[in-house]
């Protein structure tokens, strides 16, 4: 992969209070990079110094591996390495005495040298890209908070930076609007734009980072991907900021694939308060296990640990399903029903809020629904066919 | 008592009357050229980060600023004269009142930069422009528009000045009539005619400058 960006050793100070204490990362060619953390943690200002538009103290920064800069770089030097990156800003800064194609066409015409011709043929195919084709002749004034920012993001694209820094681009718009520019990013990213984002929407993050990266106290605390981040995280810090982000009332997510579903089993239990109960409707044996691989050793302590009750009605036992009876029995509870239910898939319902669908075909795939009224109504007929079933004991 | 007026010793002097009106619009139009793009210099100065300009500038504009217009002039007239630098008086007032202006209107330059949100002058770095190419084709614009009203006040206020020019024999409207006063002895008429004339030419600019204001706020709003 080619390298974009690399950053080594960054470190900002103010007085004695260290902003960015050696941040060191790269990024190649169309890889997307998520930047979280709780505010005043340093993301604004790392976005700022890889922009240049803050001075550093200490380290280098490698753009599009040739250009070098570091603090005692001249001018020349980071007005090279700016044309590398874009930058989108929270609350987008565009030029409001021009009109939304001239806020186009003059960066191109100063800085790329195009013709005037050249640059509204370019202005016009970014614009049309954003959907906001009609409204060249407007001034920003007259825009919605997500036009604008359409229009900034359409003005950093023209400029065909090789990554783009953007930092909360949504965090000044009225929650109507957000979707839209989210869906924007999206596509962008799709397209293979490289991309490093600032941002608290963690479940768009998730869909579109190839890497989460962790910040706080200017420090980066953890990265990797989203999965490993959200559910199998070492660090407390990470676990608590991420679990804060999680509110939503309603969540539909889907998980593909075997390193998925062995982070999400193990994140799962991890989220989950000790002492609750993983409710299984229909289980499928050992298929199960073979999934989590490696990984039921660590799931079992973690089970053990934080005392979560298995309750499974299953048609028939598997052998690795009496094993965790045996190893885990005050924690384990077995009923068996009707040989007619057997399917490739079972129903989860765990803790208040989640309903898992597990589909076994040729790669596993887990459905989680964060519902608390589906919880409740699916957890009645649960306890309905619970009681028609035959106790398992070893 | 009544007093006869004798309007037509106007007419008698129009001739010197009209050089003197022209004089002083002259000096008028040249001090605001110069003091505007002066002050805008200074602005520039005293926004870099080098102390070695940056002190001497806000040094220089304090001093301007503080002093009578009328010590500037004088001093300039004189006292470079005790030197051997012998400027004539229109000169001298051309100096000193572009320097005067220069300083106020670096002042307004100054506050009216540091109104532009930071982040116009960031995104246009981002994009690539120079730190002079987002000064001028980014902020400036938007500064000039924000400070024209006060800018054109500052203007009015030193049209009037220019009367000062008067005590170092600068022929423009005020030493005119003073001369033609002391062989007429017809002071109430002369006064009220330059009253009149000063009128004539700051008024059109109030217009203008209205009307530029207007514009300049209904384009954001209309197109």
């Amino acid at each position: 992969m080619k390298q974009i960006l690399k950053v080594k050793g960054l470190k900002k100070e103010y007085g004695n209070h260290q902003v960015l204490s050696g941040i060191d990362f790269e990024i190649g060619k169309g890889e997307i990079k998520c930047l979280i953390g709780p505010s005043g943690g340093g993301k604004t200002i790392l976005l700022r110094c890889l922009s240049l538009l803050e001075n550093f103290d200490k380290g280098e920064i490698f753009y599009g591996g040739k250009i070098k800069i570091n603090p005692q770089s001249d001018e020349k030097d980071k007005k090279i390495a700016r044309k590398i990156i874009g930058v989108v800003f929270q609350d987008f800064n565009l030029w409001s005495n021009k009109s939304v194609l001239e806020n186009v066409i003059e960066p191109l015409m100063l800085v790329k040298n195009f013709s005037k011709s050249e640059a509204i043929k370019k202005a016009n195919f970014y614009l049309k890209k954003v959907e906001l084709e009609g409204k060249e002749s407007s001034y920003p004034d007259f825009l919605s908070g997500g036009q604008k920012q359409r229009v900034a993001i359409a003005r950093t694209l023209a400029m065909e930076p090789k990554i783009i820094l953007m930092d909360e681009i949504t965090s000044a718009l009225d929650p109507e609007l957000i979707n839209g520019i989210l869906k924007l990013i999206k596509r962008l990213a799709h397209e293979g734009q490289t991309m490093i984002i600032v941002t608290h929407h963690l479940k768009f993050a998730s869909e579109i980072a190839d890497t989460f990266m962790f910040m706080e106290g200017g420090k980066i605390i953890e990265q990797g991907s989203p999965n490993k981040l959200i559910y199998e995280s070492k660090f407390d810090r990470t676990k608590n900021f991420l679990k804060s982000l999680f509110t939503h009332d309603q969540e539909i997510n889907i998980y593909e694939g075997y390193e998925d579903f062995k982070s999400f089993h193990l994140g799962l239990l991890n989220r989950m308060k000790p002492k609750i109960t993983g409710h299984v409707l229909g289980a499928v044996g050992d298929r199960w296990y073979e999934c989590l691989g490696n990984k039921i050793d660590e799931y079992e302590e973690i089970r053990l640990k934080k005392r979560i009750k298995w309750k499974m009605i299953i048609y028939k036992l598997s052998q690795k399903e009496k094993d965790t009876l045996k190893k885990l029995s005050k924690l384990t509870d077995y009923r068996i029903i009707s040989k007619e239910l057997e399917v490739p898939s079972n129903m989860n319902i765990w803790g208040d809020d989640t309903i898992l669908l597990q589909i076994f075909g040729k790669k596993p795939v887990i459905i989680e629904i964060r519902n608390k009224e589906l919880v409740k109504g699916y957890l009645n007929y649960f306890n309905l066919l619970w009681e028609q079933g035959k106790k398992v004991s070893v | 008592m009544a007093y006869d007026w004798y309007w037509s010793v106007i007419w008698q002097f129009k001739g010197a009357l009209l050089k003197g009106f022209l004089i002083t619009l002259e000096l008028s139009i040249l001090v605001i050229l110069a003091g505007t793009i002066f002050g805008l210099f200074l602005a520039l100065l005293r926004r870099t980060e080098h102390p070695i300009i940056k002190i001497p500038t806000v040094f220089i504009i304090e001093i301007i600023k503080d002093l009578p217009i009328l010590v500037i002039l004088i001093w300039l007239y004189y006292v470079l004269l005790i030197w051997g630098i012998i400027i004539s008086g229109f000169t001298a007032a051309f100096i000193g009142l572009s320097l005067s202006l220069s300083a106020f209107v670096s002042e307004t330059f100054r506050s009216g930069i540091e109104s532009i949100h930071k982040g116009q002058m960031e995104s246009a770095i981002s994009l690539g422009y120079t730190k002079s190419q987002a000064m001028f084709k980014v902020v400036l614009p938007q500064t000039f528009k924000q400070i024209l009203p006060n800018l054109m006040g500052l203007y009015i206020h030193q049209i009037k000045n220019t009367a000062l020019a008067s005590v170092i024999a600068v022929d423009e409207l005020l030493h005119t009539t003073n001369i033609i006063i002391s062989s007429t002895y017809r002071p109430l008429e002369l006064y009220t005619a330059i009253a009149v004339i000063y009128l004539i030419i700051i008024i059109p600019i109030v217009f203008v400058s209205h009307y530029f204001e207007r514009r300049l706020g209904i384009k954001v709003r209309t197109l």
